[in-house]
């Protein structure tokens, strides 16, 4: 279990996390949606310990992180963008992670191969990041994350920028990989649809402050997630594709 | 029609290239091949490889190539590690001034950082009188020899000076490019060590994008003249001033050995720009 008790990040005099607080249990997925600026990749950076909170402490498994660095946190953060390695192949970047912890090569060469088969990436292992597509460098991103098993997944909007037809082949591949590796996630995103296809919980950053919903009719209800005028948005486009045959 | 014009465009672009980069050089080692060959030249007799057996057996040649390899290996490898030390740096503290000051070796001409760092490190140099004054030495002849000297410190310090500013500058062009602060993030929250990151990941990373760079960079250092003749040794001497001397000697039979070796040059140089430029793979 997670938990992230009263946060607060300033940066000058804006305050970016006033006070956020929250539990997530081990093998859940948290969506937190927010306008562009509302503070969601900054609480991400908190947790990955790239930067300190002001006050408040974030503990796994009742273990405060604050003092731990990054490195042995144990907690992986993805960006949109997959930020591979770009010298190396990308077996090479599946095995980085179990490289540097210095197993050996078969244990390496082994565990390299069952997750690259289940990411339908056994064809491309001898293949450079510069030769994959946006959708093939986000599952190794994945599995290079993946393999280490990491205490907690940090998604940045993961799937931002792939096509939406990608975008949604990654959307299922996650959530496959969720439950088959039991991640403890959590997923930053605006897309009302996406955080309602991939959450366990929802909840919505907005003036710095979390707001996390205990049932879904809660988030949709909520003037702060923006929901409402999503599904109104799509309400009225299903209303208009009905009365365009009569006319 | 357009494809027809781009052909030509092509074709102009790669004659003048050929004509101003590959014309002179080639022409230049089949004269000085043909001059080692006995096939031209003041004394030429025809075909013999008589100069080239005077070579093989020419201990100082060979001392001399190992000499200028050892140096411009040496100036390298101190040149690329402060250059990736400061580079490094550079990306976990950004500081434009630091790019400002790189700049400025870069302004000074061989032959001048030849002699700047000739008054500093000479006898009778700055830093000679500085440690005189304060009383570190007693006289000038106390103070280390470090121009003219057998492990080149002069020169190798003035090549790392002259070398070392344009790597740095290109290692931060580069770190932008691939985005090596955000690949130290994603690493550190894989259980990364900085140690682990800099072998693994910033290291390779960077000397695989500037190896033709570096190629060529060596060649530069293995070809020094005006730095050498300043602050080099008389014996052993780099290759380039091996061959000048050959070349300028009053005694005609050393010419052609002096052509040879400059052969030899080439063919060192050929082999360090072009070795293994298969593997070569734009980043």
């Amino acid at each position: 279990m997670i938990a992230v008790m009263d946060f607060q990040k300033k940066y000058g005099n804006e305050i970016v996390l006033d006070g956020v607080n929250f539990v997530l249990e081990k093998g859940k997925t948290l969506c937190v949606t927010g306008a562009s600026g509302s503070g969601k990749s900054t609480l991400l950076r908190l947790l990955a310990g790239w930067e300190s909170p002001d006050a408040g402490d974030f503990r796994i498994a009742g273990k405060s992180m604050l003092h731990i660095p990054p490195s042995q946190r144990k907690v992986v953060y993805l960006s949109q963008e997959p930020l591979l390695f770009p010298h190396l192949s990308v077996a090479k970047n599946l095995s980085y992670g179990l490289e540097i912890r210095r197993l050996p090569g078969k244990v390496v060469r082994e565990r390299v191969g069952e997750l690259a088969q289940r990411l339908g990436l056994d064809t491309q292992l001898h293949k450079m990041p510069d030769q994959l597509s946006g959708g093939q460098k986000q599952r190794v991103s994945f599995g290079r994350s993946l393999i280490i098993e990491p205490e907690i997944f940090l998604l940045d909007e993961p799937f931002a920028s792939l096509d939406h037809q990608t975008r949604e082949e990654m959307q299922v591949l996650f959530g496959e990989l969720r439950l088959t590796f039991s991640m403890t996630t959590i997923f930053v995103t605006h897309d009302i649809k996406e955080a309602l296809m991939t959450a366990d919980q929802l909840a919505t950053l907005k003036g710095g402050k979390l707001t996390v919903f205990d049932q879904v009719q809660d988030f949709l209800a909520s003037p702060e997630s923006g929901a409402r005028k999503e599904l109104d948005f799509w309400t009225r486009i299903q209303q208009l594709q009905q009365h365009e045959p009569q006319q | 029609m357009k494809s027809q014009t781009r052909s030509w465009q092509f074709a102009g672009v790669l004659s003048l290239y050929l004509l101003i980069c590959g014309v002179p050089l080639l022409a230049g080692l089949g004269y000085s091949l043909g001059y080692s060959l006995g096939l031209t030249g003041l004394l030429s007799q025809g075909f013999t490889l008589v100069h080239w057996q005077t070579l093989l057996q020419d201990t100082d040649a060979w001392r001399s190539m190992g000499y200028s390899l050892l140096v411009a290996a040496i100036s390298m490898a101190l040149s690329l590690s402060l250059a990736l030390g400061v580079a490094w740096l550079h990306e976990l503290r950004s500081q434009n001034t630091l790019r400002r000051w790189l700049l400025l070796p870069l302004a000074f001409p061989p032959l001048v950082a030849g002699f700047s760092w000739y008054y500093l490190l000479s006898p009778s140099g700055f830093l000679s009188r500085l440690a005189f004054h304060l009383g570190w030495i007693g006289g000038i002849e106390a103070f280390p020899v470090i121009v003219n000297d057998f492990p080149g410190v002069g020169l190798v310090l003035t090549h790392v000076f002259l070398v070392f500013p344009l790597f740095a500058l290109l290692f931060m062009h580069q770190s932008a490019k691939v985005r090596m602060g955000a690949l130290w993030q994603v690493a550190q929250s894989l259980g990364s060590k900085r140690s682990q990151f800099l072998r693994r990941v910033y290291i390779p990373l960077q000397l695989r994008k500037a190896e033709l760079l570096i190629r060529l960079y060596a060649i530069f250092l293995i070809g020094t003249y005006e730095v050498a003749l300043l602050l080099g040794r008389s014996s052993p001497r780099v290759m380039t001033l091996y061959i000048t001397d050959k070349l300028g000697r009053f005694n005609l039979a050393d010419i052609p050995q002096g052509h040879a070796m400059l052969v030899v040059y080439i063919l060192l140089a050929g082999v360090l720009a072009f070795g293994g430029i298969k593997k070569y793979r734009i980043l």
